[in-house]
């Protein structure tokens, strides 16, 4: 499992993975649906995985990788 | 060119399938927030309408149980449902009315409105199936209002409240959907990423298949024409333009340099024939893995097409260049093995060096192919490229494409030389010379001309010519009484020419000249070449009673048994042998042989080139009775000649 995410790609991850599951956990009823948060969880989730990883499974499939710098 | 390798990457095809997902995502979640919004807001409706229709029935059952003061208990009752502080209504109007009995409230809602909303339910009402029970929604100032209306044995109550389920929807939506239009958007932009990825990979490795075959050959494996270019397009930096942009870089940068060779198997013809064409094919995939073996992975190696290979070496200098050919020549040499027979092919190669000899793909190309075809004819193996060689070719390839003009114009005249006696000096006869007047180049010799005519595969147009002018001359001079007749020089190809014999006879009777004025000679080397089939033409000629005679004789390489079946009028010594003469006894020597060999064959010589008259005096001593050469005259324009022709001037004219 070989590395392909840069530095800035896993901080903007964990961003986005811990204000997600921030908001879920303490939106306060302002969602009141399940489906929504699981969902939102499950994405916060995957954006932690790839920040502490930093391997992105698409970004492995896709044959895409920001680790090192771009041509 | 189009530099092909840009057809393997699209660096907007990825982008484009990106915004296309994004698009997609973006339609469907629009589509899905409008028909959820509609969708919520209905069924808030439905359920407000079904509540506001049970509250009416529940008024009017109230009022019919009412035993006192209905009024004061329809009150509190409304207080109680409709106007409390945590599910109150915003806006409501009630009305009941019945036998001695009125009463209204009226909730946020202006008496204007209410009348509109009034008069409109009015007319809903009578049109309503069931009028007792009626109920429905009617947009008023932007607002949904309801209205149920009951109407009972004693009462009638009409209710009319502002609908919540709009404002309820439109936060629901501002909540969930917009983050569940986060989240398809967030999958639709992985999708993106993914499907544009997996596309363009498989267009990716399809294109790579296109250029794979564009680029290389089929049969060989090795690279074609196109991927040369290609690859030497990037390898030099040919164009002066970019040349003085990048000047600073470039002076920085090692210098470019390298050679190309072409190489052309010489056998691979013959090959083909003996054995068939897959017997060629596998030749040349043999020659062609072994040329590729001995490169290495240092320089490049294309077929560029039937037997021809071109080897690319970057950063050679023409030295290493010229090892490496003799290195490639040597392998080529090996014998190769097909059908079990050791084939020996060689190969001819041609070395251009980048970028003394050209600055450009093709001109290098150029080059090292004029280089191989040199090579190819002295049989050296491989030869280097020599710019005086581009000029020489350049001229003739100018002079090629001005020959059209030349025949059509008639700028190709023809001279007269005269043969005479040498005892009395008196004109035998006359050999036409071609001289082309070049508008250019001036007088041009046949030397500098006829090959390129042989070439140019207008020899039979140009042997016809020289034959009709040369019968007309004749015809010409005759009417003016001078019966000389004219030698003209027939190239073999002329000699291939079938209908040249009879295109000949019927010139002579058209105007009138017998054919024993006419002479053809053949020059020596050219009648070796196809001996059979132009000895039996040249007879025909000869059956005729057109002369023949043996040009240049003493050089080429024709058999002497050959001259004996020709049956020639006459043989005409080499100037070469002529040449010196008179100091050189071997030549003497030559010479009392070719009379005597005339002697025998009883033929006339006539030796050519004759300059002074020391070697006319020997030539007369050692039995030679005819000659032509600067001595006598030179060569002339006909209305000079035909003036020496008609005052019967004994020549040398001193």
């Amino acid at each position: 499992m070989e590395k392909n995410l840069h530095p800035l790609d896993r901080i903007l991850r964990g961003i986005i993975g811990v204000s997600v599951i921030g908001f879920v956990l303490f939106n306060d009823g302002y969602l009141e649906e399940p489906v929504l948060e699981i969902l939102l969880i499950i994405f916060g989730a995957l954006n932690l995985i790839s920040l502490i990883s930093s391997w992105c499974p698409i970004y492995q499939i896709a044959g895409i990788s920001t680790c090192k710098a771009k041509k | 060119m189009p530099p092909l390798l840009e057809l393997q990457r699209d660096k907007f095809f990825r982008f484009r399938l990106m915004i296309i997902c994004f698009g997609v995502a973006f339609l469907v979640s629009a589509i899905y927030v409008i028909v959820s919004y509609r969708l919520a807001t209905d069924l808030g409706i439905k359920a407000e309408q079904v509540s506001l229709h049970r509250q009416t029935m529940l008024l009017h059952a109230e009022l019919v149980e009412a035993d006192n003061d209905p009024q004061e208990r329809l009150t509190e009752l409304v207080e109680l449902i409709y106007l409390n502080d945590h599910i109150g209504v915003q806006k409501l109007y009630i009305e009941a009315y019945g036998k001695d009995f009125d009463w209204s409230l009226t909730h946020n809602i202006t008496p204007q409105q209410t009348s509109t909303l009034k008069n409109r339910m009015e007319n809903k009402v009578t049109q309503h199936h069931h009028s007792a029970m009626a109920s429905g929604t009617d947009t008023l100032d932007g607002e949904l209002f309801l209205w149920q209306v009951v109407e009972g044995q004693d009462y009638k109550i009409i209710t009319i409240e502002v609908a919540e389920s709009l404002n309820v929807a439109l936060n629901l939506v501002a909540k969930r959907l917009s983050i569940t239009s986060i989240i398809v958007f967030w999958i639709a932009a992985w999708m993106a990423i993914l499907l544009s990825s997996w596309m363009s990979r498989r267009v990716q490795s399809k294109n790579n298949a296109l250029a794979k075959l564009a680029t290389y050959d089929q049969l060989t494996g090795l690279p074609n024409r196109l991927y040369l270019i290609d690859m030497m397009q990037k390898n030099m930096p040919e164009t002066p333009k970019s040349d003085r942009l990048t000047f600073k870089k470039s002076s920085l940068k090692k210098e470019v340099q390298g050679c190309l060779f072409v190489i052309d198997l010489d056998k691979f013809k013959e090959v083909n024939d003996a054995f068939g064409h897959s017997a060629g094919d596998e030749l040349l995939r043999k020659v062609s893995r072994r040329l590729s073996v001995t490169l290495g992975e240092q320089y490049t190696l294309a077929r560029i097409g039937g037997d021809e290979f071109i080897v690319w070496a970057n950063d050679i200098e023409i030295k290493q260049a010229t090892n490496l050919a003799k290195e490639l020549v040597a392998v080529c040499n090996e014998p190769v093995m097909i059908n079990q027979l050791a084939v020996n092919t060689g190969a001819s190669i041609g070395v251009s060096h980048y970028p003394t000899h050209a600055t450009d793909i093709e001109s290098l190309i150029l080059c090292a192919d004029i280089a191989m075809y040199e090579a190819k004819q002295a049989r050296t193996g491989w030869g280097l490229f020599n710019v005086r060689d581009t000029e020489i070719n350049r001229q003739r390839l100018r002079l090629r494409a001005d020959l059209s003009e030349a025949l059509l114009e008639q700028k190709i005249h023809l001279y007269y030389q005269p043969k005479v006696m040498l005892h009395t000096g008196k004109i035998i006869g006359v050999e036409a010379l071609a001289r082309w007047h070049h508008p250019t180049d001036g007088v041009l010799y046949p030397g500098s001309f006829i090959d390129i005519i042989e070439q140019s595969g207008r020899v039979q147009e140009f042997g016809r010519y020289v034959v009709r002018t040369a019968i007309m001359q004749l015809a010409e001079w005759q009417r003016q009484g001078a019966f000389t007749p004219i030698a003209i020089n027939l190239s073999p190809y002329n000699l291939l020419d079938l209908g040249l014999l009879n295109f000949t006879l019927q010139l002579l009777d058209d105007f009138n000249v017998s054919p024993d004025m006419l002479e053809i000679e053949l020059v020596e080397s050219s009648t070796s070449i196809n001996i059979e089939q132009i000895s039996y033409r040249i007879n025909k000629f000869k059956e005729a009673g057109i002369k023949l005679a043996i040009d240049d004789f003493g050089t080429g390489m024709s058999s002497l048994s050959y001259i004996s079946n020709l049956n020639v009028d006459l043989i005409k010594i080499d100037r070469s042998f002529i040449d010196g003469v008179d100091k050189d006894p071997k030549k003497q020597a030559i010479i009392f042989t070719a009379v005597t060999l005339a002697q025998s064959f009883d033929t006339k010589l006539l030796a050519e080139g004759i300059e002074t008259k020391a070697q006319a005096d020997l030539l007369m001593q050692m039995g030679c009775r005819y000659g032509q050469g600067y001595y006598y005259a030179k060569p002339m324009q006909a209305k000079q000649m035909k003036n020496i022709l008609l005052t019967k001037a004994v020549l040398p004219i001193k």
